[in-house]
């Protein structure tokens, strides 16, 4: 890492992180970050500060640094510097929910934790969990050959929770006139959830793991419905993980939707001017910035909301574990008081994570959904809307 | 008048937001890219043109001296006007903003209890023309504002008395508490309640017509509301004395700006720039954009320039490399003369100015306005 | 002016560094009552301007046999003396490819006849790939200012006394012998009276000398050394080679210092590193690390060796005159000279000042430093304060423990100010809590000259973050804090 040892002490990364805010014992993502890493590079034995795990790695901090210090980076290497020290329950409860793929397949999915269980597993009692969605995903049609392709990331929440998302997307894929190959072929994680538990040489072994399945088919375009996964296989992966998927060019679904598609598919949608609320993830804002889905959601004729908040507080497996609880509860109501600011303008709002809209919907009573899922309903809408017309033109 | 080439404005500070604001009230399509996150955090929010002499006395009237910024062939009604958009695009953005009613400098006591000139205060610092009576009331742990010290400095600069008065920090305060923790607790209900009920205990009815003033650490979502809450408990106006970076007033004017810009259809791009041409811009992830651009990467502490250890610096956006004296007083107006009539460059002072010495926003305002007036026939260029 | 100090035996020792302290120890050890004065604090001068490295002797065995010995037997008693100043990293001495395989077998030999341990080794991360003849040594890295404030501790804990900020302005005689040391403190003229003096003020010696009129053969050379911010490498890395210029670079505590050069000065004074020195560095270092160019440079800063010249050298270049010592004596009776030498031999040095100071006074008691432990450091809680400097966790109980210091004497005690912002979060922070000891003007005095100091440092290596780090510092005086003089206004 060749600017760990950047810092100008300017505090820019205090001021983007969402955890301060809410947490009066994080010190914040300085004196977690580079300077916890210059001691501790100094004195092999430099004391970790069990605090550190507060951070939801949301890596605002990093992209907030004028001097490209990777300092969300090195708060993973804290926390990983500090795992030895967690109870034993929570290290094998951070190693489950470090592996989301094993997760997907469990047989269960319970909304809400019982209170034994939680205890049991420390986990939160207080957050909502996501149910199963068995919707066939993969539309089973052969893929063509003379049909452009493209990749299609199925991230380990939506596989198991997020069917109609996929289908979705995959639609809108064919719209577009292309085809999509749901990729990796079995579950696999990207390694963000490893990483951001701070179990560093676990990540690097499950991201392994997944670029092996994912250069079993080379495509030029993959696509992603995470902002999580996004940024971790374009950015992350060559990185800090040395791994990369030569000859493939990664970036979210929406943005190659807003890059491929032309007027002529945004001309099918009715002017509605239906609004709807748009949090960009801040795993999104770190990988791609802001304004795409917004965009995205005004040239599909509807009027986009944007809800001004930095880290919802679900921050993938955070949420769901019980020390955390208080710090996503209070990060879920800075949510709900973004909506409430700007008045009630809407009931949808669309954001590019699972587990984000889980909770945001938790905390925002919105119904909360991957904008795949709004672009597929509307053109549902749209195509009967033709059908109707259609349907007219042949009575008249 | 919507155009389908967008400007794409590189940079995130207050010279590319002003830019982008402008255009976009013109109609015009907006797309920001940067990357991190701006200087605005680095700035208590105030903003100041032209804040000394030469001998370092503090200089009221702007206006008579603009002639140290001749590179950018303002008059003083240009400026004027200038000083106005920026102020109305703040009040857009949700930042309402006091000048003195003579359009001269409003005077601001610093951290350190030295009033400096300001023209452009947001309402929740305090500023005044003419120096008052003051309370100061701190809490432990704010570690920038001494107590002891400001009253000293104040009262000998101001020949007014100031009244000081320190309280023991709320319950769950750290040592490790920075102003953003601060602001966090003071934005929530209870933090809110503690505050008031703090400042109730702790004024007693010396000047009791004087205003309370109190480190910048009044929330970032709510600062106004819970501002205008004191004052009417407290019969007396409370105002902040901004402090060190992290400055809360230019993280409040940040976080608005940029999600007004947002809700109006500007798109921000995470990326950092590595190359510009006639038609646009090429990104360090591998991406082109295209359209008209506006270089506001800044200085040097902005990332616009890189310095290198045998003194070349290299212009982080084009990639080319530009001549430096090597004197440290030259830093604020390099690459100024490097803009090229393809790009505008704004942000960067206008010659021989030291902005950090003199106060920089007087240049990010000029060189916004000048490039912004110029923008269909010429690109500003400064130093030619 | 009125006796102030000294009814009885008294050896005064002038300089405050590493051989001044050293021979006051010494003394101390032996029972000889001792006074030393410095004319600023302790390491004021050479002693605290080193790139910290605590020679196994290895760069020394193709020139210079003595040294080489010397350092080896002094690098390993100072492990057993000053153990808790002292890091054990351990050095690498890599060969590039320009140098001859007979070099390296020489250097082999010499080693091996100075009993310097040598092993193969690997190399470390960043360095060129290219360098493949490695070796490791035991050099280690001093703690110099530390090391510094436990002589300083053991000689007052033993009851001799330790004046700084006092310069020394005067010698007087009586009957042949030294009688007198006038000095001038902040208090103004104060006098001492001496049995003998020891002159070990360095690069000043010559003026001290002058003060009997007796000059000395001393010739100053000055060295630049280049910091950066972060702990590089884990061990010393030197260039094996015939000594030259940046070819050491010494990981100390948080930091790596790069050095260093050697050229002929005319003034004691530590001169600002000009432009064309710090390149010529920097051009050596990317020799042996190619990416040096992208790490967070710090400051730049020099120090003034006292180099003895002996009689028939007439070596154009500093570097071809011995680092050897030499212990003089002067036609004033009682009055005596060190020169030359390096850190790593202080105690040497020391030890023979200190027998031949003995011997005049007729003292028996032999040397005792080879074999008593320096104090230990007092023990200063962090506690739960909050920090004052967060780059060196430095809180406002570390700073209560030095109550009365000057800011610049504080930095080099608490080390506030020394680490990536150079003082631009915590300067006015401790200079907040110097007025309520010393007031608001003489305390922004303190504060100006510290930044003018700091500033000195980063300007002579402005490049990269530390670039910006300059700009963010004036920006953050002259805006935020209003800060508007400037020590040279």
């Amino acid at each position: 890492m060749l600017h760990d040892d950047a810092c100008l002490k300017c505090s820019l990364c205090i001021t983007a992180c969402p955890v301060v805010r809410v947490d009066p014992l994080f010190a914040g993502p300085k004196a977690y970050g580079p300077e916890w890493w210059r001691a501790h590079e100094a004195r092999d034995a430099f004391d970790t500060d069990p605090h550190v795990d507060d951070c939801t790695f949301c890596q605002l901090c990093e992209a907030a640094c004028p001097a490209d210090v990777p300092v969300a980076h090195l708060i993973a290497q804290h926390k990983d510097h500090h795992r030895k020290k967690r109870p034993q329950l929570k290290r094998f409860r951070d190693f489950i929910l470090s592996h989301p793929h094993w997760i997907g397949r469990l047989p269960f999915s319970p909304r809400k934790v019982s209170a034994v269980v939680a205890k049991m597993a420390q986990m939160s009692s207080h957050a909502d969990f996501p149910v199963a969605d068995r919707t066939k995903f993969h539309s089973g049609r052969p893929y063509g050959e003379n049909i452009p392709t493209v990749g299609l990331f199925v991230d380990c929440f939506n596989r198991s929770y997020g069917g109609e998302v996929v289908a979705a997307a995959e639609r809108v894929i064919s719209r577009l006139g292309y085809q999509a190959v749901l990729m990796p072929s079995q579950p696999h994680c990207c390694g963000a959830a490893a990483y951001a538990s701070g179990l560093v040489d676990e990540a690097q072994r499950i991201a392994q793991d997944s670029a092996h399945a994912l250069r079993e088919t080379p495509v030029e375009t993959l696509l992603t419905l995470n902002a999580t996964c996004d940024g971790t296989l374009r950015d992350e992966w060559p990185k800090y993980f040395s791994l990369s998927l030569p000859g493939t060019r990664v970036l979210p679904w929406t943005d190659w939707v807003l890059e491929t598609a032309t007027a002529d598919f945004w001309s099918q949608f009715e002017e509605t001017n239906e609004a709807v609320w748009v949090h960009t993830t801040c795993r999104g804002k770190v990988a791609q910035g802001e304004g795409a889905m917004e965009e995205f959601v005004k040239l599909a004729n509807g009027q986009p909301l944007p809800l001004g908040i930095a880290c919802c507080g679900a921050a993938g497996s955070y949420a769901f574990k019980v020390e955390h609880e208080d710090a996503a509860i209070q990060l879920g109501i800075k949510a709900k008081e973004a909506v409430h600011r700007q008045g009630h303008q809407a009931e949808a709002m669309i954001v590019d994570s699972g587990t984000c809209a889980l909770h945001l919907a938790q905390y925002t009573g919105l119904f909360t959904m991957h904008p795949a899922l709004w672009l597929g309903r509307r053109l549902m809408q749209a195509q009967s809307l033709d059908k109707k017309a259609e349907v007219s033109n042949l009575c008249e | 008048m919507p155009m389908t080439e967008p400007w794409i404005i590189v940079g995130k500070g207050p010279a590319g937001l002003l830019a982008a604001s402008l255009l976009l009230e013109q109609g015009h399509r907006v797309v920001v890219v940067a990357k991190g996150q701006g200087s605005l955090p680095l700035w208590s929010g105030a903003l100041d043109f032209y804040s000394w002499d030469t001998k370092q006395h503090p200089v009221k009237a702007p206006y008579d001296h603009a002639d140290h910024l001749s590179g950018l062939s303002l008059n003083r009604e240009q400026w004027q006007a200038g000083w106005e958009d920026w102020r109305r695009i703040l009040q857009k953005v949700g930042v309402q903003t006091q000048v003195s009613p003579d359009h001269e400098n409003l005077l601001s006591p610093t951290l350190s209890g030295v009033l400096v000139p300001r023209y452009l205060v947001p309402e929740w610092q305090y500023a005044v023309t003419d120096p008052e009576p003051v309370t100061v009331v701190s809490w432990d742990g704010i570690l920038d504002l001494d107590l002891h010290l400001w009253a000293e400095r104040y009262q000998q600069h101001t020949k007014m008395a100031a009244k000081t008065i320190q309280r023991p920090g709320p319950q769950g305060w750290t040592a490790r508490w920075t102003p953003l923790h601060w602001a966090g607790y003071l934005d929530s209900e209870s933090g809110r309640r503690w505050l008031a009920d703090d400042l109730e205990a702790a004024l007693d009815d010396t000047f009791d017509q004087c205003p309370v003033l109190v480190p910048q650490i009044i929330g970032i979502r709510h600062t106004e509301e819970i501002l205008s809450d004191l004052r009417v408990r407290l019969g007396r106006p409370v105002k902040e004395i901004p402090l060190i970076a992290p400055c809360l007033g230019g993280v409040r004017i940040a976080e608005r700006w940029k999600e007004y810009l947002l809700g109006h259809g500007v798109r921000f791009v995470a990326d950092e720039v590595v190359g510009v041409d006639g038609f646009g811009v090429q990104l360090a992830t591998g991406g082109a954009l295209s359209g008209r651009v506006v270089l506001a990467t800044g200085g040097v502490l902005g990332g616009g320039f890189r310095l290198q250890w045998d003194r070349t610096v290299i212009n982080t956006a084009t990639g080319q490399s530009i001549a430096w004296s090597g004197k440290p007083e030259d830093l604020s107006c390099i690459g100024v003369s490097d803009a090229n009539s393809l790009w505008g460059v704004v942000g960067r002072s206008a010659g021989g100015w030291d902005g950090d010495r003199h106060g920089g926003a007087g240049h990010v305002l000029g060189t916004v306005l000048a490039w912004v007036n110029a923008m269909h026939e010429e690109v500003y260029c400064a130093a030619r | 002016m009125r006796m102030k100090w000294g009814k009885w035996l008294m050896v005064v020792v002038i300089g405050a560094g590493a051989t001044g302290l050293g021979v006051a120890w010494d003394l101390m050890l032996r029972g000889v009552p001792v006074a030393v004065l410095d004319q600023g604090d302790l390491g004021h001068g050479t002693s605290g301007r080193f790139h910290g490295l605590l020679h196994s002797g290895a760069r020394y065995v193709l020139t210079d046999a003595v040294a080489a010995r010397q350092c080896q037997t002094e690098n390993l008693r100072l492990r057993q003396v000053a153990a808790p100043y002292i890091e054990s990293t351990g050095g690498l001495f890599a060969a590039s490819p320009d140098v001859s395989e007979n070099l390296v077998q020489n250097w082999l030999r010499g080693c091996h006849d100075a009993k310097i341990p040598v092993a193969p080794a690997s190399p470390v991360q960043g360095m060129n790939a290219q360098w493949k003849r490695i070796y490791e040594v035991n050099d280690g890295v001093i703690n110099g200012y530390q090391l510094l404030q436990a002589l300083a501790r053991g000689i007052r804990q033993g009851g001799g006394q330790i004046l700084t900020h006092r310069r020394v302005v005067g010698a007087r005689p009586m009957k042949g012998k030294i009688h007198t040391i006038v000095m001038e403190g902040p208090d103004g003229l104060e006098e001492m009276r001496a049995d003998a003096v020891v002159n070990a003020a360095g690069p000043w010696a010559g003026h001290v000398a002058s003060l009997w009129s007796d000059p000395l053969p001393l010739t100053l050379s000055r060295g630049i050394m280049l910091l950066f911010s972060h702990r590089q490498t884990p061990k010393v890395i030197n260039r094996l080679d015939v000594p030259g210029d940046g070819d050491i670079l010494v990981p100390h505590h948080h930091i790596s210092i790069w050095g260093t050069t050697d050229t002929e000065t005319d003034s004691p004074k530590a001169p600002t590193p000009s432009h064309a020195e710090v390149a010529h560095l920097m051009e050596r270092g990317l020799a042996m690390f190619p990416d040096m160019g992208e790490w967070r440079v710090l400051r730049s800063f020099s120090g003034v060796r006292p180099l003895y010249r002996a009689p028939g050298n007439l070596a154009r270049e500093t570097r071809h005159i011995s680092r050897d010592f030499v212990v003089l004596d002067h036609p004033l009776k009682g009055a005596f000279s060190v020169i030359g030498g390096k850190w790593t031999t202080y105690r040497l040095m020391a030890e023979q000042v200190a027998d031949r100071v003995a011997a005049y006074l007729h003292y028996a008691t032999p040397c005792q430093t080879g074999a008593v432990p320096l104090p230990l450091a007092n023990a200063v809680g962090v506690g739960a304060d909050p920090l004052l400097c967060e780059c060196e966790s430095v809180s406002k109980s570390q700073l209560r423990a030095f109550e009365g210091l000057s800011l610049s004497d504080l930095r080099t005690r608490t080390w506030f100010g020394m680490g990536p912002c150079q003082g631009t979060f915590c300067g006015h922070r401790v200079m907040q809590w110097r007025s309520h000891q010393i007031g608001e003007e003489a305390a922004s005095k303190e504060l100006a000259a510290f930044r003018e100091e700091r500033e000195r440092g980063m300007c002579a290596a402005l490049w990269g973050d530390n670039a910006v780090e300059w700009l963010l510092q004036r920006n953050i005086r002259f805006q935020s804090l209003g800060e508007s003089q400037r020590a040279d206004d």
